[in-house]
């Protein structure tokens, strides 16, 4: 059982919070502020960086799916999260909690980049995410669902490489010319071969299983720039989890990802000069100086539930973009669709009589 | 915005006796004093008249018997410029008061200004009447007119500035001219001239006839004759509307009803003759819609029924109307586009999509080529042959309206019927 470490303000004993504004850890019952660096320390570990291809260490394997029991020590009621939960509240007294070995060892992150919006942010741009819409089901904009909004550290692991890649294409040359009886049409093709690498950063891949992974690609880019080292004082008033998906499984959408970018750069960028470029292979694409970090970035997290379906929205808790699929009432797109459109045609019919009735046809 | 143009013209038909008998203008012979009788008067009107239109020279005489008028040169060139546009006249006064003669003359007119007006004033003299004096005045001006031709112009009126040209072409008796003239018509919209129908009905149907012109803007007429002159009744019918004039506006827009009746239990034929607007609106389903519609009352002999029949359905095709077709296709069109447009603005409620590149991770600049070919492998010329132009419809590039060429040259929509 992994003990749980709390932040204690030492002015007045309550627990302290990670305050967006300061960017500070304060207190929330003295107004107390105090940096990061001035709060206990976890131990720390170096983070060892893996060549990809040498498929040197590994990181744990995946996680048993089992849960886990807590105390909280604040009030001693038990606290059953599962095996990925890494700080949470506690459901009996309130307080933020940090579940001591999530984050340590082998698990501890390499970087965080702590909340910059705070949680009234999170509900102005959920409104405003949801304002405008015209084809909302009446009722889904319900002012509750807006308090449940959750401050998450999500886990990412965040692949870096030099990518090498040969590829071939078509390309195309056209002219075209006439004469009195013909137009000529004269297509040149040429074997176009490309070889080079193009080098990328940080590219993130979601590590959690409970998250959708879409949704998190879409509140992408984070600017990773802004990252800091770990330090659990950050986690102090959201949740965290810490990863369940293995880097393994996470590697094959990096190299995905990263191959389809290496395509279009080299398609756009390094063939030139023709009319018409296709048929492109990839023959060889290979991975070098390739290393991973695990990081926690900043989301706001909000579900609801409509129809039997749940709705999931999120909001870049660094850049503010906000993202998630609003329900659409099907049968007033066809309803209002329809009759507008067959209003405007019969408006239009009337047009036309009064121009005939003018005498201009 | 007619221009009222003077037009002395040739015309083959005989119709020009009936325009003739209702025209009685008194240009030609002015006889303010009563020196003359009014049927000696009307007489010699009619004499020079005829000279005018035959051989263009217009013969003004004045027989006057004045105290207060000393100058009759001045006289003559008054009378001139009051009582004609002719740009070939001769006139001629006589003030049997002073007993002075004076003349004017203009364009081909001047001939007479020498020897062969004094002939000309000799025969006047000579005679002992008034009347058989100006008789062989004009005589002896036709025999001068006739050994002189001018070319039968279209007596212009004249424009300052404008260049009087007085040799443009008029339709001669037999040969198509390049370039029709258009005359003022005279006949009225409806011309019985096989009595096919009472006065009355005339009457009625002459009142459809001309309310349906000035409210459509476009002629409608009925003809009727019993003889076609050696032409078919086509012939007949599009010569009859291009030669008298019919037809509304620049264009001549208007349609032609013409019936023959040959009266001797031969076969009648119905023929109808469209121009210009008249031909787009009454196109040929229309009008072979129309000659049905009139069928029956055709062969019964119930002229009148089928004359007013014919001007129902002209006034039914005028109606101003938009096919009810184009409602179903607008509605149609509107609700799909309607559709389409709410449906895009539906699609802004999905944010979420996978990212399958990652374009935003790459570092800058660091796109190295090491290696690279641009092999050269094939090429392949492809010509597609051009389409030509099909030979445009002679009558016409749309099927449902077909039309030919009448012996004026213009074109016109016609259909026949025989019953």
């Amino acid at each position: 059982m992994s003990t749980l470490l709390e932040q204690k303000c030492p002015c007045c004993g309550g627990a302290v919070e990670f305050d967006v504004g300061v960017q500070k850890l304060k207190c929330p019952f003295c107004d107390t502020e105090f940096d990061i660096t001035a709060m206990p320390q976890e131990e720390t570990n170096t983070v060892e960086q893996v060549n990809w291809n040498s498929q040197g260490t590994q990181w744990g394997a995946g996680e048993t799916d089992g849960m886990s029991v807590y105390a909280c020590k604040s009030c001693g009621g038990e606290i059953v999260a599962d095996a990925a939960t890494g700080a949470t509240s506690c459901p009996y007294c309130g307080n933020q909690v940090v579940m001591k070995g999530q984050f340590s060892g082998a698990y501890r992150p390499d970087l965080i980049i702590p909340f910059k919006l705070d949680k009234k942010a999170a509900k102005e741009a959920f409104k405003k995410h949801l304002s405008g819409k015209k084809f909302t089901p009446k009722g889904f904009l319900d002012d509750n669902k807006l308090d449940e909004i959750k401050g998450i550290y999500v886990p990412y692991w965040l692949f870096s490489c030099d990518a090498y890649a040969q590829m071939t294409f078509f390309g195309e040359k056209k002219t075209t010319w006439s004469d009195s009886n013909y137009h000529y049409t004269k297509t040149d093709t040429y074997d176009v071969y490309r070889e080079g690498s193009v080098s990328f950063d940080n590219v993130p891949v979601d590590a959690s299983q409970k998250i959708d992974d879409k949704l998190m690609e879409s509140i992408e880019p984070f600017n990773i720039s802004q990252a800091v080292d770990f330090n659990t004082a950050y986690l102090a008033g959201y949740v965290a989890d810490k990863f369940d998906v293995d880097v393994n499984d996470c590697m094959g959408r990096a190299n995905q990802r990263i191959g389809q970018s290496v395509l279009d750069s080299f398609k756009h960028e390094t063939v030139k000069g023709y009319d018409d470029v296709g048929g492109e292979r990839v023959n060889a694409l290979n991975v070098t100086n390739g290393f991973y970090k695990y990081a926690l970035l900043p989301v706001w997290l909000v579900n609801t539930k409509w129809n039997g379906q749940t709705y999931t929205y999120a909001m870049n808790g660094q850049t503010g973009k906000f993202v998630g699929n609003i329900p659409t009432d099907e049968n007033k797109v066809k309803r209002i669709g329809g009759l507008c459109g067959a209003g405007a045609g019969l408006l239009l019919y009337g047009i036309a009589w009064l121009i005939e009735l003018l005498g201009w046809l | 915005m007619k221009k009222i143009i003077a037009i002395v013209i040739t015309l083959v038909l005989c119709l020009s006796c009936v325009v003739s008998a209702s025209a009685a203008t008194n240009t030609y012979i002015h006889n303010p004093d009563g020196i003359l009788t009014s049927s000696e008067a009307d007489e010699l009107s009619n004499y020079a008249r005829m000279i005018e239109r035959t051989y263009g020279y217009t013969f003004i005489f004045c027989l006057i018997e004045d105290s207060s008028v000393t100058d009759t040169t001045e006289y003559s060139e008054e009378a001139y410029y009051s009582y004609t546009d002719s740009k070939n006249c001769y006139v001629f006064t006589h003030n049997t008061e002073t007993g002075k003669c004076g003349t004017f003359s203009v364009g081909a007119g001047e001939i007479f200004d020498g020897a062969e007006g004094d002939t000309l004033f000799d025969v006047y003299n000579e005679n002992e009447s008034y009347f058989g004096g100006i008789e062989a005045f004009f005589a002896a001006g036709e025999m001068v007119a006739e050994k002189n031709p001018i070319s039968n112009a279209p007596q212009n009126i004249p424009t300052v500035g404008a260049t009087e040209d007085d040799t443009t072409e008029a339709p001669e008796e037999t040969e198509p001219t390049t370039e029709f003239q258009r005359v003022e018509r005279t006949l009225p919209l409806l011309v019985d001239n096989a009595d096919l129908i009472s006065a009355d009905e005339e009457t009625t149907l002459l009142a459809r006839l001309e309310a349906f012109t000035e409210k459509h803007e476009m002629e409608i007429a009925v003809v009727t004759v019993s003889d076609l002159e050696g032409k078919t009744v086509e012939e007949y019918g599009d010569d009859f509307y291009d030669y008298n004039g019919y037809g509304y506006g620049e264009d001549d827009d208007g349609l032609l009803l013409l019936i023959y009746e040959p009266g001797d239990g031969g076969e009648r034929e119905a023929y109808i003759s469209t121009h210009a607007d008249g031909a787009y609106e009454f196109y040929d389903a229309i009008r072979e819609d129309m000659m049905l519609s009139m069928r029956d009352s055709l062969v019964a002999g119930d002229y009148a029924a089928a004359f007013n029949i014919f001007v129902d359905k002209a006034e039914e095709t005028m109606k101003p109307n938009v096919s009810p077709i184009w409602l179903f296709v607008f509605v149609l069109v509107g609700a799909v586009v309607g559709l389409l447009i709410t449906t895009g603005m539906a699609s802004k409620n999905y944010s979420v999509h996978a990212h399958d590149d990652a374009n935003l991770y790459s570092r800058a600049g660091s796109l190295k080529l090491m290696n690279y070919y641009d092999n050269f492998m094939n090429t392949h010329t492809q010509k597609v042959p051009k389409a030509k132009d099909n030979d445009s419809d002679s009558g016409g590039s749309r099927t449902r309206s077909s039309t030919h060429t009448s012996s004026s040259g213009r074109s016109h929509g016609g259909t026949s019927m025989k019953f």
